[in-house]
């Protein structure tokens, strides 16, 4: 028997009594309305053998060989990271040695210190001002892909 | 773990020769999407179960982006391409191998009538068997749109095929 009222209201849990995504109760709602209804009943058959198909179809796999290439990248992401904290604690680590030693060096004069100080700074200055900018820009301009 | 991380790589390679069509696409765009998850700061662990989910819409986002880029879509490259590759796997029995290839070019000739969206829920659904929670998670939209569409999916799916039988 059809209850048209029900079928309507059903629909797409249908769909969700199939993929085991509905609560026990509205599970149990469906169960017994297809022990019900025979168009339902159908309509849920011809889904389930559809389901069925689609998780049979053929699609190839990627080359061993590129794969595990690629799973290397990715499990070798941990060594990437600490890779990069090594170099930036090393290079900072002996920029602050450096600075230390050089300040309190008593053999360099005093204007000595002061003009090598404006010097670097200045010219860390400069680079840490030009990588704001192009940071900026590459995270902002739109056209960056664009092959001219 | 590293099986469960190639079962996650060869799946998503697959979701991108799904959306593309092409072998070589689905290659490029599973490289770029491993740089993202090896650079990207966000990025779940590859060992979490988060990872699954979060990786498919990386190579999903690619997928389109490449496929915006090159402004055509190449379904019919495509099913000769993996036609071809099916026909030598099941060369060794050919009596299971018509009725096989026939269905299977039957679903995926209905899947690629369907509308984007469409394929990629019945595909993520049935194909690579994920939870209405990572479905939206892979495809940004709300977990309560996921079972009305894929409802709608199946129904136009059901209705390809029973034409496809009918001719």
């Amino acid at each position: 028997m059809k209850n048209t009222n029900l079928c309507e209201h059903i629909g797409e849990q249908l769909s969700g009594f199939l993929d085991g995504e509905l609560s026990q109760q509205e599970s149990q709602r469906i169960s017994v309305h297809l022990s019900q209804c025979e168009s339902c009943s159908q309509t849920y058959e011809q889904l389930k053998q559809i389901q069925g198909a689609v998780s049979q179809a053929y699609y190839p796999n990627m080359e061993q060989q590129k794969m595990n290439a690629v799973l290397q990248d990715l499990t070798s992401k941990r060594m990437f990271d600490f890779a990069w904290f090594a170099i930036v604690s090393g290079v900072l680590i002996s920029i602050v040695f450096s600075v230390y030693h050089f300040w309190f060096d008593s053999s360099i004069p005093l204007y000595s210190k002061l003009v090598m100080s404006l010097i670097w700074g200045g010219g860390i200055g400069l680079f840490l001002t030009v990588l704001r900018q192009r940071l900026i820009i590459s995270k902002t301009d739109k056209y960056n892909k664009v092959d001219l | 773990m590293q099986d469960t991380l190639a079962k996650v790589t060869q799946g998503a390679f697959k979701l991108a020769l799904q959306i593309l069509g092409q072998t070589a696409d689905a290659q490029d765009v599973l490289q770029d999407s491993v740089s993202i998850a090896i650079v990207h700061n966000s990025a779940p662990k590859s060992s979490s179960a988060d990872f699954k989910p979060w990786f498919y819409r990386v190579v999903r986002n690619k997928s389109l982006d490449k496929l915006r880029e090159q402004k055509r879509h190449q379904i019919e490259e495509f099913d000769e391409q993996v036609d071809h590759e099916l026909d030598s796997k099941l060369a060794a029995d050919p009596e299971q191998a018509a009725e096989t290839t026939q269905l299977n070019l039957k679903i995926k000739a209905a899947l690629a009538v369907l509308p984007q969206q469409q394929r990629e829920l019945v595909l993520l659904k049935d194909y690579h068997q994920m939870s209405y929670l990572e479905i939206a998670e892979v495809l940004d939209i709300p977990k309560g749109t996921v079972m009305s569409g894929l409802h709608r999916a199946r129904l136009a799916l059901k209705t390809l095929l029973t034409e496809t039988v009918g001719d």
